[in-house]
């Protein structure tokens, strides 16, 4: 955990500041540049450079979503490439194997997955006229709408690697899975491991043809039809080595499965994607969930991951505990926890570090009871806070909810969840030195 | 992630004062428990608060759980028994799903010798899936697939992770604070003058 915020530190001292409070701007910034990334023909030559730039950038292991992108929205705006914003939410150091991710490592990784098979799926050209119709209309509804635009790239892009690693694909079928154990956090790593999970329901259906013929059917038509499904922009040029693999490695699964004589239609296909999204998944979550790397097989992995959610809310009960014990008063210190909270924000100048706690006295001591002292960025996220939540709640609850939302901030939330608050003050000011939070 | 945790934390500040304002009974006479679960349900309703408004434009716009912590929160504020019902459900809760993962274990131990081994994975897995359904919040309410309830349930160990990174730095600052008070009431009240 500490070197995740020492990553974060680096890449906030990167990125721009302003750009981690605001959500809405970066969403356009982003799907401005990932539409950008559409038309443009495969920049093979570009993505090599990119990924060596990236290799270059140093530890940024779980950046957050919004700084990540607000930074290569800036970047791509630069260079004009466009295509630059795939692989940052792709990218991933390799040897770091077991930080807390945030939701963009999730979008990252289903995107990784999605994306190798979709350039298997453009190279078969029987696949192409048969599935991409029922594919677009399956899950261009789940998927976001960008993602229907990088598929197109993915597939052109995937046809000219695909002969390069045919015998990988042999060798990894033969494998037989068995190599959960080494897996580390890599793209190609990630990509590989699906297809070693398909290579062992391979290797297992010739030994139980009963049922496991059927779950190897269904693994291998997901592990197709999640590619084109759910890549994205991120994954035309993220995946650029790890993707030749799980191509070929897809593509050699049809004509095995063909010369097999296993169904092949869009229905299992549908199937396999459906599984092969519901691995890649736990595939993920064995890696937040600490301690899980040796974990095999669904059943003991949801267990761990249920026992994992069991100790967090646990934890967060002895903290609430802790925090009832130690202040008897529920009105927590406010220049005390400000001053330790410094250690969190890491843009924070040295000049406002020396200011705010002497700003703070008489502050408080003239202050009406609701008011807190904080940053300018706290201003930020009320206001797009406020947004989001008309967005998503007024229409569904009633006259309450809706009059809490018109007004400002958290107070409003508050008085939602606490309605018996009278007209308290509760919004957080700015600081006139700038106090950064 | 920082960006999180500072509006949790913010959002926290905020709801602890809005409780503390709002509440029926004074700070004093609020025993131990009731502080508890007062601390306990606003960093919830903080975490949910700031799971919306810092990532409310990312791939958690389809997150589930903070709808449902809110609903929650509404709800047992507006049923407004204080003490009683956040409790008592959380803790029938608790008790059921124990009960039914032991039984559970047991009706799988019996059935193995008559099912095939991939008919009792199945069925074991099934039963967990439930029983993560019942510990991600708003798992229950929705008819998710299995793929979305494992999506839920990495937003969700993402930012409860993070709540347990911002609780325990609150509660070690407060710490810290108060035995730093204390240090300064002594320097400063000197029993020896006068």
């Amino acid at each position: 955990m500490d070197m995740n915020e020492s990553g974060e530190k680096g890449m906030e001292g990167n990125a721009s500041s302003g750009a981690a409070g605001i959500p809405v701007e970066w969403q356009t910034q982003f799907s401005a540049a990932a539409f950008s990334c559409a038309p443009p023909p495969q920049q093979q030559q570009q993505v090599p450079m990119m990924d060596s730039a990236f290799a270059s950038a140093g530890l940024w292991a779980s950046t957050s979503q919004a700084m990540a992108l607000s930074d290569v929205g800036a970047m791509s705006a630069a260079r004009g490439g466009g295509g630059f914003l795939a692989p940052v939410p792709g990218f991933l150091p390799q040897g770091l194997g077991h930080f807390p991710v945030d939701s963009g490592f999730i979008e990252r990784a289903a995107r990784a997955s999605c994306f190798g098979g979709g350039g298997v799926m453009g190279a078969t050209a029987g696949f192409r006229a048969t599935d991409h119709q029922p594919m677009n209309n399956a899950f261009s509804g789940s998927s976001e709408a960008l993602l229907d635009h990088q598929r197109k790239d993915g597939n052109e892009k995937g046809e000219p690697e695909l002969g390069r690693n045919g015998h990988d694909g042999v060798l990894s079928s033969e494998a037989a899975g068995g190599d959960c154990s080494s897996k580390g956090t890599s793209d190609s790593k990630k990509r590989r491991r699906p297809n070693e999970v398909m290579g062992g329901d391979q290797v297992q259906s010739s030994n139980l043809p009963a049922n496991s013929a059927n779950e190897s059917v269904h693994s291998k038509d997901k592990g197709e039809e999640s590619s084109p499904a759910t890549t994205t922009g991120p994954g035309k040029s993220k995946g650029k080595g790890a993707k030749e693999t799980s191509e070929s490695q897809k593509e050699d699964y049809i004509h095995v499965r063909a010369r097999r004589g296993q169904a092949t239609n869009s229905h299992s296909l549908a199937e396999r994607l459906r599984r092969e999204k519901i691995s890649e998944r736990m595939k993920l979550l064995q890696d937040l969930v600490p301690g899980c790397s040796k974990v095999t097989g669904k059943a003991v992995m949801l267990d761990e991951i249920i026992n994992y959610v069991q100790s967090l809310q646990r934890q967060v009960e002895f903290l609430s505990m802790k925090l009832a014990t130690v202040n008897p008063r529920l009105d927590l210190n406010i220049e005390g926890l400000l001053s330790k909270d410094l250690l969190r924000f890491p843009g924070v100048p040295s000049s406002s570090l020396g200011f705010s706690p002497e700003m703070m006295h008489p502050q408080l001591q003239l202050s009406q009871p609701g008011l807190i002292q904080g940053g300018a960025a706290g201003m930020a996220n009320p206001d797009v806070f406020r947004r989001i939540m008309q967005a998503q709640l007024s229409a569904k609850d009633g006259s309450q909810m809706s009059h809490a939302l018109n007004g400002g901030s958290f107070s409003d939330v508050a008085q939602m969840a606490y309605p018996s608050l009278g007209s308290q003050d509760l919004s957080i000011r700015p600081s006139q030195d700038g106090f950064q939070m | 992630m920082a960006a999180f945790k500072q509006d949790l934390f913010r959002n926290l500040l905020l709801g602890l004062r809005a409780r503390t304002t709002e509440a029926a009974c004074p700070f004093d006479a609020m025993s131990l428990q009731e502080r508890k679960r007062a601390i306990k349900c606003s960093a919830d309703v903080a975490m949910a608060a700031a799971r919306r408004g810092v990532a409310g434009a990312a791939i958690g716009g389809r997150a589930r759980w903070p709808k449902a912590i809110l609903a929650a929160a509404a709800a047992s504020s507006s049923s407004h028994s204080p003490g009683g019902t956040c409790k008592v459900r959380k803790s029938a809760c608790c008790k059921r799903r124990v009960a039914r993962r032991r039984v559970d274990a047991k009706r799988t131990i019996r059935g193995y010798a008559a099912a095939a081994s991939c008919d009792v994975a199945r069925r074991l897995v099934r039963r967990r899936t439930m029983a993560l359904r019942k510990v991600i919040p708003g798992g229950s309410a929705a008819a998710m697939d299995e793929a979305a309830l494992l999506r839920e349930t990495m937003d969700y160990v993402v930012h409860l992770r993070a709540q347990v990174d911002v609780l325990r730095a609150v509660s070690a600052a407060v710490q810290r604070s108060t035995f730093l008070g204390y240090i300064f009431v002594l320097h400063f009240v000197d029993p020896m003058k006068d």
